[in-house]
């Protein structure tokens, strides 16, 4: 069951630049490594890109398992992934060229290559 | 744990645990967790240790040899002489002392401190500008004909010192810094071990912590963090270097690896006779870091961390001056 996030959770989420994502391994219930990504917040959804686009190890056991955990700003939260296609990628372009405007990762992130590879996170319950 | 091998015959894991962090000084704070975390690294498969003379003085070696008290066999450990401790009081003097009589006291002593028969690899921590290398391979010649050490290896010295030493007592192992920011050693000392058939043990290869991404702009190192006295962990430093965590931590994106991760994998991948040392004062990051065994980077990763790293300058010195000035000699 997933469900939406808290205002001030989000909130801080969006400020940090320290999510870590573990989408579930192959047997469904071992979370992968920790891994240091790239994600921004649009009306209060969390979104996240994979640098390496779909080749990327993490992307392919969250589009596989669906489900997992990450950490942010001192959160640490059991979550729900889904892919997203669509308008919304546009906001969420917009998003990181706001959260990351200096960063030399900005350009791929908003790349197609990156882009074909957007998830939702919800937490769980 | 995988194995690799040191110099001609020297097998060891794949990665090293140092306990240099768990106390310079000479009370260890968390003694009793830090010698459970070194045993608990003995049943994660590691095998090779590191300590020396200088950390306590001596108190280290203490801690080191009652954690493997009852296992020696299952380990092999390095320690290291070579500063001017008194013999007698433990007391470090400053500077650097490798007088063959010198020499001897610290390795008995340390038999003693680490509650064993011999030393698997005993460095010379720093060159003593003040004593010929060949004396001072020579004394570690004689102490590998007495059964008391096994092998011998050096730190931080330059090419010169180490061919000196190497034509009286082959070294096994060179312990240097060496990491994606402090890259040096490409020069003219990995070209010179290699040829000698020298193994390289390179210590901070985490950058003190700079390199696992959790050290920022906004980090507050404490007055009594080591690191508040090096160039390079000054604020603007700091923020300079942050685009070479950027960069271990797009890699570590496709992989689902750790910047540390990448950062020790990438440091395994340069020769097979390396043998990265690390220093954690948590199980977690134990854990973490030896993951980095899984982590296979191709020639396509290498060529753009290679890219990459070369357009990233690392700003500041990896040492205040003079600790610097004892390095090369």
């Amino acid at each position: 069951m997933s469900a939406a996030w808290q205002r001030e959770e989000i909130d801080a989420i969006a400020a940090a630049d320290d999510l870590h994502i573990a989408p579930f391994r192959d047997d469904g219930k071992t979370y992968g490594t920790l891994t240091w990504i790239w994600s921004v917040v649009v009306d209060g959804d969390l979104y996240v890109r994979a640098y390496n686009g779909t080749n990327s190890r993490w992307h392919k056991s969250a589009i596989a398992q669906k489900a997992g955990r990450i950490t942010s700003a001192g959160l640490t939260k059991e979550v729900s992934f889904e892919p997203v296609d669509g308008d919304i990628n546009k906001r969420i372009d917009d998003a990181y060229r706001a959260k990351y405007a200096s960063s030399q990762y900005l350009a791929p992130m908003i790349g197609t290559r990156a882009q074909a590879a957007t998830i939702k996170i919800t937490p769980k319950n | 744990m995988k194995k690799r091998k040191l110099g001609q015959d020297f097998e060891v894991s794949a990665l090293s645990l140092g306990a240099m962090g768990y106390g310079k000084a000479r009370d260890i704070p968390d003694r009793p967790e830090m010698i459970e975390l070194l045993r608990k690294a003995v049943d994660l498969g590691m095998d090779f240790f590191d300590t020396a003379e200088v950390y306590g003085p001596w108190t280290n070696e203490e801690m080191v040899g009652e954690a493997f008290a009852g296992m020696r066999d299952k380990v092999k450990i390095a320690t290291k002489f070579g500063w001017d401790i008194d013999q007698t009081t433990g007391e470090h003097r400053g500077g650097v002392n490798s007088k063959p009589a010198q020499i001897r006291s610290a390795v008995e002593g340390s038999l003693k401190r680490l509650g064993t028969d011999y030393i698997d690899l005993c460095y010379q921590h720093r060159v003593d500008p003040d004593v010929p290398m060949e004396d001072v391979a020579g004394v570690v010649k004689d102490l590998i004909a007495e059964g008391k050490v096994l092998h011998f290896g050096m730190s931080e010295a330059g090419a010169k010192s180490i061919r000196r030493a190497h034509a009286v007592q082959p070294v096994t192992a060179l312990q240097s810094e060496y990491s994606l920011w402090t890259r040096d050693p490409e020069q003219e000392i990995i070209p010179t071990i290699e040829e000698l058939g020298i193994g390289l043990v390179p210590f901070s290869p985490l950058g003190k912590g700079f390199l696992t991404g959790k050290i920022n702009a906004s980090t507050q190192l404490s007055e009594n963090d080591f690191r508040a006295q090096i160039p390079r962990f000054s604020a603007d430093a700091i923020e300079a270097n942050q685009a070479l965590v950027d960069l271990i931590r797009s890699v570590g994106e496709r992989h689902e690896a750790t910047p540390a991760q990448i950062a020790l994998a990438w440091l395994l991948a340069q020769k097979p006779w390396i043998v990265p040392l690390f220093g954690t004062r948590k199980l977690e990051r134990f854990e973490e870091n030896i993951g980095a065994l899984d982590v296979t980077l191709t020639a396509a990763d290498l060529t753009e961390i290679e890219t990459a790293a070369a357009q990233i300058g690392v700003k500041g010195a990896r040492y205040p001056d003079a600790i610097l000035a004892r390095s090369g000699l």
